[in-house]
């Protein structure tokens, strides 16, 4: 699998759902739930800056960025950007090494 | 603050949030985390509603710096994984900055636009100094008169030595001269038709006539100087006329210490020519008086009597024993005396705005005192030739008045054309409307576009001179511009959407 000849299988949400909810045995509803709350929850750790540590799989870096005067593209006027938080995440090592396993 | 979570805690979260039990919640994240990670691995990325899309990307190989050895290095090519946050997650982690929005800034940086205020003062400053000052100097011109009187007064003993030094330098010839002025000016006609016949002469000529008249000379040691004087700035041939240039040289170097209010000595000393009914000479100083200040030309005439008088005392002192001296104080007492009722009227005349009036009626007066002399058409020539050039300076120096006021009703009729040129061309499309106490913005934008969101567009074409958009005074007259200027469609939910967050930014400005 190389380059753009690369035919992949994107896993959708629908399949995602129904995966899980086999593996854990539980109605699509639930898994649904749980993974809206998985959301809440990390963006309520975001806007904390509390990181979220996945072992084995990576972490979700909340990073603040702070204000800063930019062009507009279109218009050219200059324009003061808000501080914002954006979500980060960094892969673990085990998990670049299963992602590069394929090599 | 930035703690660390582990999946534990995380679990806790969602148990909380959601409801569910802590175990299976841990359960569900350790398999989610584990599909996802054998999704990756497969190379395939992962979409996940609501949280973001975990994705496998490609990287080329680069070079890099080993942080250890410092040495260059290669990053070979790889994947790695991408987690692009979903609009929401985002949007949750974002909670606390969601209000900011990006805010126009001005070109300028704020320090740069308070030097640039800072400098446009400072020009604006140096502008208004330097009108101050002409000002101040068009002032001074008359003040100065003054004050040359003033110096004259404290001057009264330099000019005497001058003359002094003048007399004994150019003993030769002003001894023939003043011996030639015993005979000759006694007799004011005779002066009157050599200054008549100086009129026409050459200034070589005029050299010799001016030798030839004795005591006018003397007189004229003083204008000469004076015109001399003026001739530094004028370059005008005031030299032909004086004989002595000796004298005039002599003189003039001393009065050139004293202040440049000179130019009314000059003026007034032709008088004592004139007084001597020598119309030539002053017609020359009028001519002179071409360039000069308008206020100049009006002295002469009016000091024209104590001058006479003066003239005759010079005759008689020059008579009694070339008490040069004497006369000098005697003259200058009584030209300085002159000069200030002249610089007196003068100001008068300024500050009433009656001088050309008085000089022109003054002219009229004089010049009948003139047909006196032989040549009456030469002084009816020269009369007139003044008179314009009295009346060219006079409307000169009108016009300096004049001209600022047509200037400002010229300036202010551009502004009213302008004014009008607005309204005519915007009126060539759009539509007036009044704002009154029913009738606001969003009323015209519902009544014109059909839609009232579409207001701003209105605020948008007059934003000029409207403020708050909810503070517009009633009667205020506004464009409904076309909606084809803003390239807006009311259809188009797009562009009324467009349309409204304007209405926000207009609103967000008044905050």
């Amino acid at each position: 699998m190389h380059g753009f000849l690369a035919f992949k299988f994107d896993m959708d949400n629908k399949t995602l759902i129904d995966t899980l909810s086999k593996k854990l045995n539980i109605p699509q509803a639930t898994t649904v739930k749980l993974i809206e709350g998985l959301a809440s929850s990390l963006g309520e750790c975001g806007t904390q800056l509390d990181s979220v540590v996945v072992a084995g799989f990576g972490t979700f870096e909340p990073r603040k960025r702070t204000e800063r005067v930019a062009l507009h593209p279109a218009s050219g006027k200059r324009l003061l950007i808000p501080p914002k938080i954006v979500l980060n995440f960094k892969s673990s090592s085990n998990l670049k090494q299963r992602v590069n396993h394929g090599e | 603050m930035e703690n660390k979570l582990t999946m534990s805690g995380l679990a806790a979260m969602i148990a909380l949030v959601s409801g569910q039990p802590g175990q299976l919640c841990e359960e569900f994240l350790k398999e989610l985390f584990r599909i996802i990670g054998d999704e990756l691995e497969k190379g395939e990325n992962v979409r996940i509603k609501g949280l973001g899309t975990f994705k496998v990307t490609a990287v080329d190989a680069r070079k890099s710096v080993d942080v250890a050895t410092g040495g260059e290095i290669e990053i070979p090519a790889h994947r790695k994984v991408i987690f692009v946050a979903s609009k929401d997650l985002a949007a949750l982690v974002n909670a606390p900055f969601e209000a900011f929005e990006a805010v126009e800034v001005s070109d300028a940086l704020p320090t740069d636009e308070l030097l640039d205020i800072v400098e446009d003062s400072e020009q604006e400053g140096v502008v208004v100094e330097s009108e101050i000052a002409e000002t101040d100097e068009s002032i001074d011109l008359e003040e100065r008169e003054d004050a040359s009187v003033s110096d004259n007064v404290s001057d009264v003993t330099e000019p005497d030595k001058s003359l002094e030094y003048s007399e004994s330098i150019s003993e030769d010839i002003e001894a023939k001269e003043v011996a030639d002025s015993m005979t000759e000016s006694e007799t004011s006609e005779s002066v009157a038709e050599s200054s008549a016949k100086l009129k026409k002469a050459d200034p070589s000529e005029k050299l010799r006539k001016a030798e030839a008249v004795g005591p006018v000379i003397i007189t004229y040691d003083i204008a000469t100087v004076k015109e001399s004087h003026f001739g530094d700035e004028e370059t005008d041939s005031t030299d032909s006329i004086s004989g002595d240039d000796a004298a005039a040289v002599e003189v003039d170097d001393i009065e050139e210490k004293e202040e440049p209010g000179t130019p009314v000595i000059s003026f007034s000393s032709p008088l004592s020519s004139a007084a001597t009914r020598k119309g030539n000479i002053r017609d020359n100083d009028s001519g002179e008086l071409d360039d000069k200040k308008s206020s100049a030309p009006k002295e002469p005439i009016k000091t024209i009597r104590f001058e006479s008088a003066e003239s005759n005392d010079d005759d008689d002192e020059v008579e009694s024993g070339r008490n040069r001296s004497r006369f000098g104080s005697g003259f200058l007492i009584g030209f300085l005396s002159a000069i200030a009722i002249v610089a007196v009227v003068l100001l008068i005349g300024v500050k009433f705005n009656m001088v050309p009036e008085k000089v022109s009626s003054m002219l009229t007066k004089n010049s009948p005192v003139e047909e006196n002399v032989d040549n009456v058409q030469d002084v009816a020539n020269d009369t007139p030739v003044s008179d314009a050039v009295l009346s060219d300076s006079i409307i000169g120096d009108g016009s300096s008045v004049a001209p600022s006021a047509a200037s400002t009703t010229a300036a202010s009729n551009a502004g009213e054309a302008r004014e009008d040129a607005v309204p005519t061309r915007a009126s060539d499309e759009p539509v007036y409307d009044v704002v009154s106490t029913t009738r606001y913005l969003t009323t015209m934008a519902k009544e014109h576009y059909g839609n009232f969101n579409l207001w701003p567009i209105i605020y948008e074409e007059n934003q000029s001179f409207l403020g708050h958009p909810d503070r517009i005074k009633p009667g205020t007259q506004v464009v409904i511009p076309p909606l084809s200027k803003y390239k807006v469609n009311p259809d188009n939910p797009e562009d009324v959407k467009r349309i409204k967050q304007k209405g926000v930014r207009i609103y967000s400005k008044y905050k």
